[in-house]
């Protein structure tokens, strides 16, 4: 099969979901002559030019809740917030607006919007360009959330996003996004609430989220030599989440690390923790451990490593209760 | 005279309406029939909310502000509207919002908001929707003088410009926000020329001359219709509390004696008067008839139930696409 990135693949989920329906518009800084902040939507503008894309101004709060009233307008709508640090200038469009909104007129409205942003580390760029935000999101009734972690289902999940009626926060992954992976030259999309299984195991579930899942499966690469086998689960979407795989291998293997960027506390995998101990308490033969960021703000640069998780610290939490 | 003797009348009875609801709330308070907390009163801001109102065609939108209950009792169905202030399972959203939160988009009423300013680039957005949509349709947004320092509202009014969106923003200045005086919130003298800073035009008015709102509002749909977005600001006076059962009043009682002299329908009334519409007769008839109104939509809403648990807690509600476990 091919293989491309999953900015490309970001960059085709676009474009045919834009030809293929000609009610989606797309908004953001710098999409005309930048092509998006790294280049997610780089060649779009050429082919559907000022009237389906609009570059909007330095000012995310307005331009998503712009979007929010497009999309309840019946707009179909993508906005982009060039990096997923900004977002706490829109955070009231997502979180009060977008996401009540269907609620409050009684399901007589819906609001179908797609807010995209690349989260994470990846860049270099220190405590404001840096950030894994999911965990911000996490508590917003309405809202959904997708974190792909490779180009087949930057792809796929986006195509489903655009599709979906209610808002869907799309977080890509700086240091994923020039990753090369398979994806077929024909349509397909993936499901919401679908988690994959990345690498099968017996021995340890690990519950990685994006970058998170390639730093795993190295890990999972050197416990094999020492006789360890791990299990990696990509959820895919935070919200809904894929309960049923997750307790199904919790079941198997009996040992959980549960792997996210975030600083630890309040990070969604305190969330994927309880919700484990809730169901799953009698099949656990270990402590749940939790893989993060320390508890301070990122610090610019490659002083980075100092503060945020990798490969040796997912190998250390799988020891630990092994 | 620009208007017929009817839409003349007609924008009288709404200012009655609209006063006449509104002190029952006070009473129906004051008996302990219903609860303080969300009544954000407009007594007094009659003619500027009439007025703007009054401007909008059948195709446009209104984006209300929850000091509106008054005039919603004239716009929306009177019983409905009660309800949902109840939040009762009759009102217009299955009791979800309140006043606060509530919209009726089929009737032209897009989202009220309770976090003040947000609904500004939501209009924004609604109003560019409708232009891409080529519904021949204008938002008219409504804002507090108090909710206009939010940044919100500062880059709504920019992307309105740029977007050319067919819009009005209709600032009712009534010279408080809870109890601050605008004089401590702003060095601004004229809340429209907040427009100039992003290049769209603005105007002031007496706020409490309801033709002269409705006049100076039909002027700025006309401009939207054709993708020049600008401000009208109306200036008025509060005559009560933020909020009943909320708040007290803080300011110089003077400054409410001086103000209810230039009560906004006492001076309509004298207008129609000169003009032969109104007399002592058709005043009274006019005040019962709302006041029936109104007591009626209150009973109405009492005697309606409260929505269940499991129509709170619907998921369906909250998710138009299901699939994937998102309870």
């Amino acid at each position: 099969m091919r293989e491309i990135t999953y900015m490309q693949a970001l960059q085709e989920a676009h474009m045919e979901e834009m030809k293929r329906d000609e009610n989606i518009f797309l908004m953001g800084i710098e999409l005309r002559h930048m092509g998006s902040g790294i280049g997610q939507t780089a060649g779009l503008y050429p082919v559907f030019g000022p009237d389906r894309i609009f570059d909007t101004p330095i000012s995310e709060s307005g331009y998503v809740g712009t979007a929010v009233g497009l999309a309840l307008g019946g707009v179909r709508t993508i906005v982009e917030v060039q990096f997923a640090d900004f977002l706490s200038y829109a955070f009231d469009s997502i979180v009060n607006q977008a996401a009540k909104i269907r609620y409050l007129s009684n399901g007589k409205e819906s609001v179908p919007l797609v807010i995209r942003a690349p989260q994470g580390m990846g860049f270099f760029f220190g405590a404001q360009h840096s950030q894994c935000v999911d965990g911000w999101f996490m508590n917003a009734p309405g809202l959904k959330i997708a974190i792909p972690s490779n180009a087949y289902d930057a792809k796929g999940l986006l195509k489903t996003a655009i599709r979906d009626d209610d808002p869907v926060l799309f977080l890509e992954h700086k240091a994923c996004i020039f990753m090369k992976g398979e994806v077929p030259e024909e349509e397909y999309t993936v499901p919401f609430g679908q988690a994959k299984i990345v690498r099968a195991g017996t021995d340890v579930t690990v519950i990685a989220m994006q970058k998170m899942v390639w730093d795993s499966l190295e890990a999972a690469e050197e416990l094999q030599k020492e006789g360890t086998s791990v299990e990696i689960i990509d959820p895919r979407t935070l919200i809904p989440l894929d309960k049923e795989t997750i307790f199904k291998s919790v079941k198997k293997t009996g040992r959980v690390v549960i792997a996210n960027e975030a600083p630890k506390r309040g990070a969604v995998s305190g969330e994927i923790s309880s919700i484990i101990s809730e169901n799953c308490f009698s099949d656990l033969k270990a402590p749940i451990k939790r893989v993060g960021a320390a508890n301070v703000p990122i610090p610019f640069g490659a002083n980075e490593v100092h503060v945020l998780p990798n490969k040796n610290d997912i190998i250390s939490a799988i020891k630990s209760i092994i | 005279m620009k208007y017929s003797n009817e839409q003349m009348l007609s924008m009288y009875e709404k200012m009655v309406l609209s006063r006449v609801y509104e002190e029952s709330v006070i009473e129906l308070l004051n008996e302990g029939k219903i609860q303080g907390g969300a009544w954000h009163l407009a007594i007094g801001e009659e003619a500027a909310q009439v007025g703007c109102a009054s401007a909008l065609g059948p195709k446009d939108f209104f984006e209300p502000t929850f000091r509106c209950h008054g005039l919603l009792a004239t716009k929306m169905d009177i019983n409905k509207f009660t309800a949902e202030c109840l939040c009762k399972k009759t009102g217009y959203v299955g009791g979800k919002s309140a006043i606060v939160h509530m919209s009726c988009i089929e009737e032209g009423i897009l989202p009220i908001n309770g976090i003040l300013g947000a609904g500004m680039p939501m209009a924004v957005g609604y109003a560019v929707a409708l232009k891409r949509k080529k519904k021949d349709g204008v938002v008219v947004a409504a804002i507090g003088d108090g909710a206009s320092n939010e940044g919100n509202f500062y880059e709504a009014i920019n992307l309105a410009g740029i977007m050319e969106a067919p819009i009005v923003f209709f600032i009712e200045n009534n010279g408080i926000g809870f109890t601050n005086p605008i004089s401590n919130a702003t060095k601004a003298e004229d809340l429209s020329a907040k427009g100039t800073a992003v290049g769209i035009p603005g105007v002031t008015v007496d706020g409490n001359d309801v033709l002269a709102v409705r006049e100076a509002v039909e002027a700025a749909i006309e401009k939207a219709r054709d993708g020049m977005p600008s401000i009208v600001e109306a200036k008025t006076v509060r005559l009560r509390p933020h909020a009943e059962g909320l708040s007290v009043e803080t300011r110089d009682p003077k400054i409410i004696e001086e103000a209810k002299k230039n009560d906004p329908i006492k001076r309509y009334e004298k207008v129609l008067r000169g003009l032969d519409i109104l007399n002592d007769d058709k005043v009274s008839e006019i005040y019962g008839k709302m006041k029936a109104l109104s007591m009626e939509a209150f009973e109405y809403g009492f005697n309606s139930p409260y929505p269940s648990k499991e129509e709170l807690c619907d998921i369906g509600l909250v998710y138009k696409t299901l699939g994937g476990d998102l309870a």
